[in-house]
């Protein structure tokens, strides 16, 4: 894929809002997020993955901070209910916005450039992670500069009635450049470039898991580091504690480089060729790093202190034929690829 | 120095019976144990107080029916003062306009009022109900069965508990599975035929929750009923001398002896925490005591959402505390009467028993209807007893104290209870006057509490009974919450040990003692 | 699906495709039962008719109550099948109508018409309804599941007239303690149109003809015993290793040769097949015979 321009309005399925007074620490928020990130709760916006913050990581979602007392929770899945009891002994308000407002999400290379010609002006002023509101069409309209795709990129809300103006304001801006919508495919393909996971693809999340062995921590998923366990309660921190000191972490997600250039999808990990542990929940030729990546989920110790043999079991269909690989794989770091016009100040104009 | 320099072993939050049993249960263990009440007297909802000048009564509880035997034993409560003797046990009397029906002895050994025919019906179906409660008896006695990594102990005790079955024969045990879930109403029409003895049973079966009948698994709370037990006999009730303060007293003395610290007038405000682990608590005095284990003795959804605060805990927990179900149907009325009332047909031997008023299952689900809605019972069943024939010294000589428990009185009144409370009064003392004609003219004093007095007066959320609903869902390992029914919280250091906690409510201490032994057994 | 429940009569094909005979018009009276092993049936007509195995559809109180003989049976398995509950609690009214009723509340042509329709709109209406029930009368403001088949399948009536099926909540086997009567019957099906009216206005001149079935006329016609629509209430008590009577949840009975395969047997009532494919393969496992051609229900992984 070339890495191009694109607008992907999949992202914001579902939205809740919520105020809270200042200093009143909701549990989702303030408390929750990690040290590294308590920087940036202070600064205006603030997405994090709250995955961590939940041991079952029920309530998926990335939240924004609009001002210093109100927050947007983009997830994938409603979570109103879940919310309003979560909101109990706190004095928080949580809306649920799905329908009232919109999101899009502008994201590659020449994203900032398009958003400058479509005359948002003080959009070069956004780093990473920043947000500002916009005048358009006789309302307003949220850009952060965010994203699931590892590149540049910004995410748009506005209204849902001025969904169509800004759509069209864009698509003008940007006809030179390139610009086109995309679907969830090619989405897929740039998180998985960038190692990010998704909800119910890479791990099953407690609301949906029907067998209570399913469920994964955030241990288990690559999100340990954002737990801070010395801040106080947050849903889930006994379970990970006991979990840690039990020692009941039984998997581990990591990145694999899978020799060859044939796509690893869904195909069944073995240690040694023999011994079956794990499989592969996501998997690509990427054409931009040139390697044969994958996002695995593998029983403990594979993976985790066991690196060496793992093979990947490749079942490649060609005119409905399967060709049967075992292919050796290597666990490696994430993201698979680090685009530095991601964060570069200001952004690059393309 | 003052107490808050102390680190004590234990803190036990609410001076119910149910604490001053954990209370004292610690403290013979060697346990240093503070004791924190919030209101003037220890009992909680087991206490005898004057209602009106010169008259005194059990004035929520008023009989006693399943103080545990281990409970008794442990605490040593007849040589605290408690005293059980078989003439004391009462009958009860299924009072109706046919005239009444007296079980005598512990629940019926001996039924009198009924046709041959019914006798022997009863004979065999008190005997199936016995035998089934005396299965799930046990329970009482045990931590309930954890769902992942249960102990060895429990492990055996719910093998006891297969073995118990097996015992019961083979065709025995498919009928107690059969009708383990079943409705009271039901069950009864399949084996008696008599509306009086139905209706007193259907009327057991449901008091204190909020159930009718007919409503799914109401034999359930028979059996709880006929699973308790007093002076060693099933079944069996009495009511103390001096009125369920009496018993109070006893466990108190005990708790006294065993060195308990109580401090009454101390309601706690706040249980501290820190790091997930519960080290103390603040009176609503601001004074600040820390211990190593905490109990609340209180009811378990005020513990958490109130004292502890649901930032310390996860929602889903949050969630299923505040989805307890606790909101009583149940009243009780005190008169102050000039002299004993004469119930109709009742002789004076049986004035001193339980006077149910409840004529058939089919009256008593009519009964239960309306609570549905909001609204109370427009014929209230109830349970009438005449405290001072007995006991003397509760009234003035001559007068007579009568104790009653009315259902079905809403908890949530649709009108409110301001309007409501008047208009319900009448309507319970138009029962009273068809059993009992001219009972009405001779009331000096009376006192309605309904189940909003109750939880005003007493700290019982709901004013409910149990302190949470008794019911299939809300019982054994979902009792006060699934996944922590074994008087454990999630926060370390804590424990619950109130009537909403296993097995549940009634004058028993099984939930204090239970959690006490728990406690000492893990070393906390 | 548009055939409605009469595609059962593709199993009736099948079935006769297998070697199998079905006769209709045969109301058995008593099951032919000699030294203590079924034998065969009598036919209400006196018709004799005999066979290695009967396996009984009906209900399990008309099976053992009305078909059997109480000698042929043990005590305890009496006992247990008189108290077994089939106690009725539905019933349905049939509307035929030349016109497509109008719903105010709905959009014009939504497809809400095609839909499953309920008047309820609180719990508390609902238990209302039971309260009703609970005293032996039939329910004043009834719960209605409510359909208009023809909007699917307008072959179910001539051109542009439409049928409509009303399930009805609730109605209890007897009045008062005494059998329903036509006037009884007649106060049942308005309370129905009464609710069905309220919501749609002028409902009352588009019908054409009626039929009412309380659970006297379901009782009469089907021969479901107090009406009951799951050949026995689906309590805790009657489920599982309890239906329909403890010790027999396996589609035998105490008479050899004689088993059952009716909705009073596991899992229950309702268009599902699911007793007589249980019943067919215990029945298999009794004759030692193969049970490899039955399709297993479905994988559970
Ligand atoms: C109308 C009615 C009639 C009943 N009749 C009978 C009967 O006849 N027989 C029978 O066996 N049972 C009966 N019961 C049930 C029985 O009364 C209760 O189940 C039982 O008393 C519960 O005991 P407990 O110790 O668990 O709780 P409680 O008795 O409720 O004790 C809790 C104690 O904690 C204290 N407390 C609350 N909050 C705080 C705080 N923050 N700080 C400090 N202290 C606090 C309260 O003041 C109270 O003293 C009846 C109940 C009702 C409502
Ligand atoms: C009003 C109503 C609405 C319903 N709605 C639905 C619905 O929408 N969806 C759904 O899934 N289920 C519904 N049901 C339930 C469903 O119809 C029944 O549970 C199911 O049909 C029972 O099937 P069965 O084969 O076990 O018994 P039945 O269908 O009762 O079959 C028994 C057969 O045995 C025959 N029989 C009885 N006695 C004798 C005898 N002595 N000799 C010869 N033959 C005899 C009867 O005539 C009958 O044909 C409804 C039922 C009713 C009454």
């Amino acid at each position: 894929m070339n890495r191009h321009v694109k607008t992907d309005a999949a992202r914001t399925l579902a939205q809740s809002h919520f105020r809270t007074p200042p200093g009143c620490g909701w549990r989702n928020i303030e408390l929750l997020v990690p040290q590294r990130m308590r920087r940036a709760v202070a600064g205006p916006a603030v997405p994090i993955l709250l995955q961590a913050q939940r041991v079952d990581a029920r309530l998926e979602g990335v939240p924004s901070r609009l001002s210093p007392t109100r927050f947007r929770l983009c997830s994938q899945e409603r979570h109103l209910p879940w919310l309003l009891d979560s909101a109990i002994g706190y004095e928080v308000s949580v809306e649920e916005e799905t329908e009232t407002v919109a999101g899009l999400a502008l994201q590659g290379p020449t994203s900032f450039a398009i958003l400058r010609d479509a005359g948002f002006s003080g959009v070069e002023q956004l780093k990473v992670f920043d947000l500002a509101e916009f005048a358009h069409d006789g309302a307003t309209v949220t850009i952060s500069r965010t994203g699931f795709t590892g590149d540049l990129g910004y995410e748009l809300f506005v209204p849902a009635g001025k969904a169509l103006s800004l759509w069209d304001r864009l698509m003008a801006a940007g006809e030179l450049r390139g610009i086109r919508a995309i679907g969830y495919t090619a989405l897929n393909r740039a998180r998985l470039e960038a190692g990010l996971i998704v909800a119910n693809a890479d791990f099953t999340t407690a609301e949906h898991a029907i067998r209570a062995d399913r469920l994964r921590m955030p241990d288990e998923i690559g999100l340990g580091f954002m737990i801070d366990l010395d801040k106080g309660h947050f849903n889930g921190r006994r379970a990970i504690l006991e979990a840690r000191t039990k020692k009941k972490l039984r998997h581990v997600l990591v990145g694999l480089e899978i020799e060859g250039n044939i796509p690893a999808e869904h195909a069944i990990v073995y240690y040694k060729k023999s011994q079956e542990v794990g499989l592969v929940s996501a998997a690509m030729w990427s054409p931009m790093a040139e390697r044969n990546i994958a996002l695995a989920s593998l029983q403990r110790p594979y993976g985790d202190t066991i690196v060496d043999e793992l093979w990947v079991e490749i079942y490649a269909m060609r005119e409905l034929q399967y060709q049967k690989l075992m292919k050796k794989a290597k666990v490696v770091q994430r993201p698979f690829i680090k685009l530095d016009r991601r964060t570069a100040n200001p952004p690059a104009d393309f | 120095m003052t107490s808050s320099d102390l680190n004590w072993d234990a803190i036990v939050i609410g001076g119910g019976h149910n604490g001053l049993v954990a209370a004292a249960t610690l403290a013979r263990s060697g346990r240093a144990v503070l004791l924190l009440e919030a209101g003037n007297e220890v009992g909680g909802a087991a206490r005898t107080e004057e209602f009106a000048p010169g008259f005194r009564v059990s004035t929520v509880a008023h009989l006693l029916n399943r103080l545990h035997p281990d409970v008794v034993k442990t605490l040593e409560l007849e040589r605290h003062g408690l005293t059980v003797e078989h003439g004391d046990f009462m009958p009860s009397v299924a009072l109706s306009k046919d005239g009444p029906l007296t079980l005598h002895g512990a629940y019926g050994e001996v039924l009198t009022g009924a046709s041959p025919s019914e006798q022997s019906a009863w004979k065999d179906l008190r005997a199936q109900l016995l035998r089934y409660a005396g299965v799930l008896k046990p329970f009482l006695s045990r931590r309930p069965p954890g769902l992942g990594g249960m102990s060895l102990a429990e492990m055996t005790g719910l093998g006891q508990t297969a073995l118990a079955l097996k015992r019961l024969g083979k065709e025995d045990m498919r009928d107690f599975l059969r009708v383990l879930l079943m409705n009271v109403y039901d069950l009864l029409d399949e084996q008696l035929s008599d509306d009086r003895l139905k209706g007193l049973l259907a009327f057991d079966a449901t008091l204190g929750s909020h159930l009718g009948p007919r409503s799914p698994t109401s034999l359930l709370g028979l059996y709880y009923r006929l699973s308790g037990e007093i002076g060693g006999l099933a079944g069996a009730q009495v009511q103390p001398k001096g009125g369920m303060g009496a018993v109070v007293a006893a466990i108190r003395a005990a708790a006294d002896k065993a060195s308990v610290s109580v401090r009454p007038a101390s309601p706690v405000a706040k249980v501290i925490v820190e790091k997930g682990r519960a080290v103390g608590v603040v009176t609503q005095g601001g004074e600040t005591l820390r211990a190593k284990a905490v109990i609340s003795a209180i009811n378990p959804a005020t513990t958490i959402l109130e004292l502890v605060g649901s930032r310390e805990v996860d929602t889903g927990f949050v969630r299923k505390v505040k989805n307890i179900r606790m909101k009583g149907d149940a009243a009780k009325l005190h008169l102050a009467l000039d002299r004993p009332p004469q119930f109709t047909g009742v002789d004076a031997a049986d004035h001193k028993g339980r006077l149910v008023a409840a004529p058939s299952p089919d009256h008593v689900e009519r009964a239960f209807n309306p609570s549905k809605y909001g609204e109370f019972s427009p014929e209230p069943v109830m349970e009438i007893t005449l405290p001072s024939l007995a006991d003397p010294s509760l009234a003035p000589s001559g007068a007579c104290v009568l104790s009653a428990v009315v259902q079905y009185a809403p908890y949530a009144l649709r009108e409110g209870w301001a309007t409501g409370k008047p208009r319900f009064l009448k309507a319970i003392m138009a029962q009273l006057e068809t059993y009992a004609p001219g009972i009405g003219a001779t009331v000096r004093h009376f006192e309605l509490l309904t189940p909003a007095d109750i939880e005003a007066r007493y700290r019982m959320p709901g004013g409910h009974w149990h302190h949470g609903e008794l019911q299939a869902d809300q019982m054994l390992m979902s009792r006060p919450v699934s996944g922590w029914s074994g008087y454990d919280t999630p926060l370390e250091g804590l424990f619950l040990a109130g009537a909403g906690s296993h097995p549940g409510g009634g004058i028993s201490g099984a939930p204090g003692f239970n959690a006490a032994r728990h406690i000492i057994a893990m070393r906390a | 699906m548009r055939a409605g429940h009469g595609r059962r009569h593709q199993g009736a094909g099948r079935l006769k495709a297998s070697g199998g005979t079905i006769r209709t018009g045969a109301e058995v009276d008593q099951v032919l039962i000699r030294n203590g092993k079924a034998k065969g049936v009598v036919l209400a007509g006196g018709e004799e008719i005999y066979g290695k195995l009967v396996i009984s559809n009906a209900d399990v109180k008309r099976t053992f109550l009305k078909l059997v003989e109480e000698k042929e049976l043990p005590d305890i398995f009496l006992r247990r099948v008189r108290n077994f509950k089939i106690r009725g609690s539905s019933g349905k009214v049939n509307i035929a109508l030349d016109s497509l009723p109008e719903f105010p509340a709905l959009p014009k042509d939504s497809p809400a018409y095609r839909a499953d329709m309920h008047f309820t709109d609180s719990i508390e209406r609902m238990e209302r309804a039971y309260d009703d029930r609970k005293a032996g009368r039939w329910s004043a403001d009834p719960f209605l599941d409510m359909m208009i088949p023809t909007t699917l399948d307008p072959t179910m009536a001539p051109p542009g007239k439409h049928f409509m099926s009303c399930f009805v909540q609730y109605a209890p086997p007897k009045i008062d303690g005494r059998d329903w009567t036509d006037a009884d019957r007649d106060g049942f099906a308005e309370s129905v149109i009464a609710q069905v009216a309220q919501y749609s206005p002028g409902f009352r001149d588009r019908i054409v003809h009626m039929e009412v079935r309380t659970p006297r006329e379901i009782e009469a016609e089907v021969g479901l015993t107090e009406g009951n629509i799951f050949q026995g209430e689906l309590t805790f008590d009657q489920l599982l290793f309890n239906r329909p009577v403890p010790g027999y949840a396996q589609y035998r009975s105490p008479v050899g040769g004689l088993y059952m395969c009716g909705s009073s047997t596991h899992p229950g009532g309702g268009v599902m097949g699911a007793p007589g494919r249980n019943a067919a393969a215990e029945i298999l496992r009794d004759l030692a015979k193969p049970t490899l051609h039955m399709s297993p229900a479905h994988d559970v992984i």
